[in-house]
């Protein structure tokens, strides 16, 4: 039973397409788990089709048609998806495409492994992490939100136990996440990226402040 | 599947082509031809129908641009987002299934993943695999049921759309269509993030209740 979801307004920003790319694929991997947050963002979806349909047409080129039936004739073949290996299989499909058959735990800490995954952000970083049962991230800090939605296993932060498909947004400076004794906990975690300072004084500061971030990753993941 | 062999049965190919005009005209004087729609896309997927992909070329692609242009985009950007959203519905009709969501719904996620590329620019798409309507039905682990109604749900929406207060139909419309979040749309407007999120939240109450029939 997922009893941590995404907010209201994050479902609303994912449907009208304005959620920035690091939190979309939270919602998408969460609500990939969630049938019920799948529904709410097919309520939104729907808003936006309606409004669609109602919006006053303008006129398109004479030759869009044309166009864009030579692009169809010069599609490629659909290939078939490509093997990714043993990890995606169990991760929701917004993730599979992240990962390929390459891809490697990476040793990130004590009982705890990461694998960065290609988002094609700025603001944010995006990771598959591995907390070996039992095991407890380090005390980190943030510089921004955490994201994290849990995936397999389940752990405690705080006091709250977070399970399959929950959704954990961490805006507090500390926290803890503990994994569960009896299995390992793999999770997707999202990272906003530090601030970005300007001025003199900014760019003294922000190779300091990207440091910070990645250690932080580091220790995170 | 059951779905697909009456499509195939009643579809854009025999029935509906005899009546088709008929049909049509029915639905527009209604403000719906989301049905006929349906088919259109179906027929896509199904048999790579070219004369059904013109027809929702001709009702979408003018929407789509115009779309586009709410977006901020120019009229070249705005309709190459129409191309690029008209040719992913061509390539991704196989995953449209019009128990989960009405076409206009489809078309809208995809024309606002393609905004989503086109504004960002990136290499690398990112997003149809992403979404659960872009994908084959069955992908996801447990199916979204009880959308069957889908289409109704989205007739009664739009009607409602057109009773909603202006004050609340413009924030829609900046959330909507001009990819514009909470913070941005209360600047825009000089008001307090707390009633651009107030009256989203009230047009959403009052079309909600046209979405109640998803739920049960």
């Amino acid at each position: 039973m997922i009893a941590h979801h995404p907010t209201v307004d994050m479902l609303l920003d994912y449907s009208a397409g304005s959620l920035a790319v690091g939190p979309r694929l939270v919602v998408a991997a969460h609500a990939a788990l969630c049938a019920d947050c799948r529904q709410q963002l097919e309520r939104f979806e729907t808003v936006g089709g309606a409004m669609l349909s109602a919006i006053e047409p303008v006129a398109v080129s004479e030759n869009l048609l044309p166009r864009i039936m030579a692009a169809i004739d010069q599609l490629p073949a659909q290939k078939p998806e490509q093997p990714r290996g043993e990890l995606a299989k169990i991760l929701p499909f917004p993730l599979r495409r992240y990962v390929d058959s390459s891809a490697k735990w990476r040793r990130a800490g004590l009982g705890i492994d990461e694998i960065e995954l290609p988002l094609a952000s700025q603001q944010h970083r995006a990771s598959l992490l591995r907390i070996r049962a039992g095991r407890s991230m380090a005390v980190h800090r943030h510089v921004g939100v955490e994201y994290t939605v849990v995936l397999a296993g389940s752990f405690r932060d705080a006091g709250v136990q977070y399970g399959v498909g929950d959704l954990c947004l961490a805006a507090s400076p500390e926290h803890m996440p503990v994994a569960d004794a009896s299995q390992d906990c793999i999770c997707l975690t999202v990272l906003d990226a530090p601030v970005i300072l300007t001025g003199a004084l900014g760019r003294l500061l922000n190779p300091l402040l990207r440091l910070q971030h990645r250690r932080a990753l580091r220790r995170a993941g | 599947m059951a779905a697909r062999f009456t499509v195939m049965a009643a579809g854009p190919g025999n029935v509906a082509a005899m009546r088709g005009a008929k049909v049509l005209e029915t639905n527009e004087v209604r403000g719906v031809p989301e049905n006929r729609h349906n088919d259109l896309i179906e027929a896509v997927a199904l048999r790579r129908d070219r004369s059904a992909f013109a027809e929702l070329f001709h009702h979408f692609a003018p929407r789509l641009k115009a779309f586009g242009l709410r977006s901020g985009a120019g009229a070249d950007a705005a309709e190459e987002m129409a191309q690029e959203t008209m040719i992913s519905v061509w390539r991704r009709a196989e995953t449209f299934d019009r128990s989960r969501a009405a076409a206009s719904t489809w078309i809208f996620t995809i024309a606002r993943n393609k905004r989503i590329d086109l504004i960002r620019r990136t290499a690398k798409p990112i997003l149809d695999a992403e979404d659960f309507l872009l994908i084959n039905p069955g992908t996801v682990s447990e199916a979204a049921d009880g959308a069957a109604i889908a289409m109704q749900s989205q007739e009664q929406i739009r009607e409602l759309l057109t009773y909603l207060p202006a004050e609340q139909k413009l924030v829609l419309e900046k959330a909507f269509f001009e990819d514009k979040t909470h913070n941005v749309i209360a600047d825009e407007l000089n008001l307090p993030l707390g009633t651009v999120k107030s009256r989203i939240r009230l047009a959403l109450g009052r079309l909600r209740i046209a979405l109640q029939g998803v739920e049960s």
